[in-house]
């Protein structure tokens, strides 16, 4: 429930963060320089006078949309490769298994700085690149899921009347291994939201907008820590924080729900 | 003086702000040396009784009202302490489908041996020893202690909990639906087992099963249960020969054998038990008899002695 | 259940030394071991008359279910001919093999697990005619669904149709199941412990229903039980299985009142019965089915036949006939006592 509630609170700032905030966030003043919180900028401004609390509510709005496009993106390759090694098993299952493991085995880092240098810093490249870093978790569970409902007897009946492999596959086992999707969408959403400020630290993110990730890129850049401008940090970072933090209590709330072995024990009759 | 006496039992579940009376006021008796069975379909409350009766009911159940008199002590009122003594030294339980719930990484003899360390304070070569004779009484090879549960078939491994339930040489032993997941065969073979115990050893049991072909192998006597009540108790041949209750010889009527003539059609029963929640004023079987008197939708009829050791509860018969 | 006397010569269904054989060994381990197999079923024969009820029955491990599933094609058949009016179907293309499964149907022994828990009654009755294209209009598809559910006793059907498998109680989810297979029209139905997991109230009601319908549609069924009482009600002829094979096939009066083969004999005699004693003696077998992996020479039963003999070890019996339409196979058939 806090976390609906945190997640509630953030997409709210994202859709009507502009109408919502102070100022525009690009807006410089060089004699508003650096300047602690007031009451006029309450979480103070950067190296060249730009409102913080403005970037933060229109970071928020960028990295959720990353965050999101980027799970969504992952979650459905993901299902999509695990439910087809499961079902089909054998020589799909091998092959596709052993392209996941490769994509395992690539150290995260790695794999996303090569391809968002390899593709350019956009922002539906970085989209892209945290997708493709993602999707083998998803893979994992999907796959595992389709093979238990696969013995399900009632898959064996669905042959004897005639259907065929795409139709067991949409109405019989999807249907099935859906709410486990949804919760490994919520815990793959905090994921790719950190993985996006990690990008955006590194440097990797696009500048040409705000994102929770750049801002502490810029903070980091422009020295703040040193010289003790905690204001222009720790918003950001706290909102990442929360943000994950809420996804994963969505998560973890969505697992006992649909993993009835984690249910507090209700006593049975 | 009985056994074991039990005398107007209620045990509900109590969920929320609802009661399940899963068992709402049953009495028998269990004489020393004899077996009796409780019969009755999913859901009639004969589980739930015999977990009364050991005291193992989860958190939500209570025993709300009836006395349960082991050798005329009342053992509801003992405290979780006190019964604890009673528990698998007096009255024993072999559980449904008990052969899955082994543990799988223990050897078997140090399974039987456990209860014998832990309650009766057996030293652990003395526990060995017996569990091994336990295994040779229940037929196994008693070489076979050391090997682990999933070395031994599904039947072995049921005697393995028979022998584990009377480690402590309990006076009763309870098994609920202990064959039903067996084979015919294997099912024979531990039929047998439980008439012999019975025979040679003077043990008394009581025997929970929705087969009343079962039930009717193994017990002197057959307690028939329907939506939580009693509603008709006899001696087994009796109750075969002059059923009185109406969903008795229904039930006697609806079962496949080998002895009736397969060309006549089933008997069936229409509509469903009711729920336990809050169950309607009157006979419990009233909605589905077709002998039903106005009485019965008013009344909870009594259950009357209408011979010797012959129990019904049916405003038929009043 | 009343009899009806099958047709002379009109055989629906015949299975020939048919074999299904599991490999134990799979995987990269396969490279390295010797291939064994789980012959579940191994080497039957049997046919069935069109409208006639055979009963396979046996224990576990005897086979019985997965001769079921390889006459529907749901499991891969080692070697055999399943033929079905005449065809054999294992010789048959997937699309041919579609078009023929509306003919044949199945219906499972867990009322629990059969149905897809996220399908409405209406969506899982009417999922064979929309998986085979059968129907186009979408009323006509709701009345295909309420006769077939008027046919199974589940009315209204309007009641039932929007409801989910968990609320409906196991008689009324077999009866599903049941109504779901009918709408094909189907000629065979393949019935895989239909009753086992149901109280007994209602198992006398879903077995009547059976022999209903097989009266009023012409049905012919292949029943796979462990429950002989069962087999004796609805039945014509009955068959026991041991360890993938089959050890007595004939009319259920015989099988049951006079069985030959050893096994039978004492799987007849251990059946409890409320009178609590049958006239002889019961024959309990010792010990438990042996490994079906590494079975070893000879007869089946030789580790347990109350008449084992040295040639029980040394070769299988044949299946010999003892009377009309009664097979056994056994090296004693011939001059086996009666019970």
């Amino acid at each position: 429930m806090v976390g609906l509630g945190i997640l509630a609170f953030f997409i709210f700032l994202a859709l009507f963060g502009p109408f919502l905030a102070p100022y525009n966030p690009r807006t410089t003043s060089i004699e508003l320089v650096l300047q602690s919180p007031s009451p006029s900028h309450p979480f103070g401004t950067d190296e060249l006078g730009r409102d913080i609390l403005s970037q933060v509510i229109y970071g928020t709005r960028i990295s959720l949309y990353i965050g999101f496009a980027a799970a969504a993106i992952s979650v459905v390759m993901g299902t999509i490769i695990g439910m087809a090694s499961g079902y089909f098993g054998r020589k799909v299952d091998a092959i596709l298994m052993r392209l996941t493991d490769v994509f395992l085995v690539i150290p995260f880092l790695v794999l996303i700085v090569i391809l968002v240098a390899m593709l350019g810093p956009s922002l539906e490249n970085i989209i892209i690149a945290i997708a493709i870093t993602q999707w083998t978790s998803t893979a994992r569970i999907t796959r595992s899921q389709t093979l238990s409902v696969k013995e399900k007897i009632f898959i064996t009946r669905a042959k004897a009347i005639g259907s065929g492999d795409a139709h067991i596959i949409s109405r019989h086992i999807l249907p099935n291994i859906l709410p486990l999707v949804f919760a490994n969408m919520v815990l793959v959403t905090s994921l790719t939201i950190l993985s996006e400020a990690f990008l955006s630290f590194l440097g990797l993110g696009d500048p040409t907008h705000f994102s929770w990730g750049v801002t502490i890129r810029w903070a980091f850049v422009s020295g703040a820590a040193s010289i003790g401008a905690w204001w222009y940090f720790l918003p950001a970072g706290l909102c990442i924080v929360l943000v994950v933090l809420a996804f994963t209590f969505i998560g973890n709330t969505m697992d006992e729900i649909f993993n009835p072995r984690l249910r507090k024990e209700r006593s049975l009759i | 003086m009985a056994l074991l006496d039990i005398d107007g039992l209620k045990t509900y579940y109590i969920i929320g702000d609802e009661e399940v009376k899963a068992v709402d006021g049953v009495s028998f008796r269990l004489e020393e040396g004899k077996s009796i069975g409780l019969a009755g379909e999913s859901g009639c409350g004969k589980t739930t009784t015999v977990h009364s009766i050991m005291r193992i009911l989860p958190p939500v159940g209570k025993i709300v009202a009836g006395h349960i008199y082991l050798e005329g002590r009342d053992i509801v009122s003992l405290s979780d302490r006190e019964m604890n003594e009673v528990r698998w030294k007096q009255i024993s339980i072999v559980f449904q489908a008990a052969q899955d719930a082994l543990n799988p990484i223990v050897k078997v003899e140090d399974q039987i041996a456990e209860p014998l360390i832990a309650h009766l304070n057996y030293g652990a070569k003395e526990a060995l020893w017996k569990a091994r004779e336990l295994l040779r009484l229940m037929g196994i090879d008693p070489s076979r202690g050391s090997d682990y549960p999933h070395q031994f078939s599904g039947g072995m491994k049921q005697r393995v909990c028979i022998a584990m339930a009377l480690a402590c040489d309990p006076k009763i032993l309870i098994a609920d639906e202990p064959t039903t997941a067996l084979d015919v065969m294997v099912q024979a073979q531990i039929l047998s087992l439980m008439k012999d115990l019975q025979k040679e050893y003077g043990l008394s049991m009581i025997y929970v099963s929705h087969d009343l072909s079962v039930l009717s192998e193994v017990c002197d006597n057959i307690a028939v249960m329907y939506a939580s009540k009693i509603c008709e108790s006899a001696e087994t041949a009796v109750l075969h020969k002059s059923p009185m209750h109406p969903y008795t010889k229904k039930l006697l009527k609806c079962v496949t054998t080998l002895e009736r003539n397969p060309e006549e059609e089933l008997e069936t029963i229409s509509g469903a038990p009711p729920l336990l929640i809050n169950p309607p004023p009157g006979c419990r079987f009233q909605p589905r008899c077709e002998h039903a008197l106005p009485i019965c939708a008013k009344e909870d009829p009594v259950i009357i002695e209408t011979q010797a050791g012959h129990f019904v509860a049916c405003h038929l018969y009043s | 259940m009343k009899r009806v006397e099958p047709r002379e010569n009109d055989v629906l269904l015949s299975v020939n030394s048919l074999k299904v054989y599991f490999p134990t060994v799979t995987g990269v381990a396969a490279l390295f071991k010797k291939p064994q197999y789980l012959k579940a079923v191994d080497d039957i024969n049997f046919e069935i008359k069109r409208g006639e009820v055979l009963c396979l029955v046996g224990e576990s491990g005897s086979g019985k279910t997965t001769t079921g599933l390889a006459i529907l094609r749901l499991v891969d058949v080692t070697d055999g001919r399943i033929l079905f009016k005449g065809e054999n179907i294992l010789n048959l293309e997937k699309k041919q093999m579609r078009r023929l499964r509306s003919k044949m149907q199945i219906i499972f022994q867990d009322p629990y697990e059969s149905l897809n828990p996220r399908m409405t009654v209406f969506q899982i009755v009417s999922e064979p005619l929309r998986v085979n294209r059968l129907v186009r209009e979408y009323t006509h598809l709701v009345d295909r669904v309420k006769t077939a559910l008027r046919s199974v006793r589940l009315t209204p059907p309007e009641r039932f149709m929007p409801k989910f498998p968990h609320e409906l109680s196991g008689g009324e989810r077999q009866r599903a199941s049941l109504a779901s297979a009918l709408t094909l029209n189907p000629e065979l139905i393949v019935a895989d412990e239909p009753v086992s997991n149901l109280d007994v109230s209602t198992k006398a009601e879903v077995l009547n229903l059976l022999a209903k319908l097989k009266r009023e549609l012409k049905l012919t069924y292949l029943f796979i039980t462990h429950d002989i009482a069962d087999a004796y009600y609805i039945s014509d002829r009955i068959g026991v299985m041991y360890l993938g094979k089959i050890v007595e096939i004939g009319p259920k009066e015989i099988v049951v009142k006079d069985p030959v083969h050893p096994y039978t004999k004492a799987l007849i005699s251990v059946i409890p019965t409320p009178s609590g004693r049958m006239r002889t003696e019961r024959i309990i077998l010792g010990g438990a089915v042996p490994d079906p992996v590494n079975l070893p020479p000879g007869c089946r039963l030789n580790t347990r036949c109350p008449q084992v003999a040295e040639i029980c070890f040394n070769s299988e019996p044949e299946m010999t006939r003892v009377g009309p339409n009664h097979f056994v196979a056994c090296h004693f058939a011939k001059n086996q006592p009666t019970l």
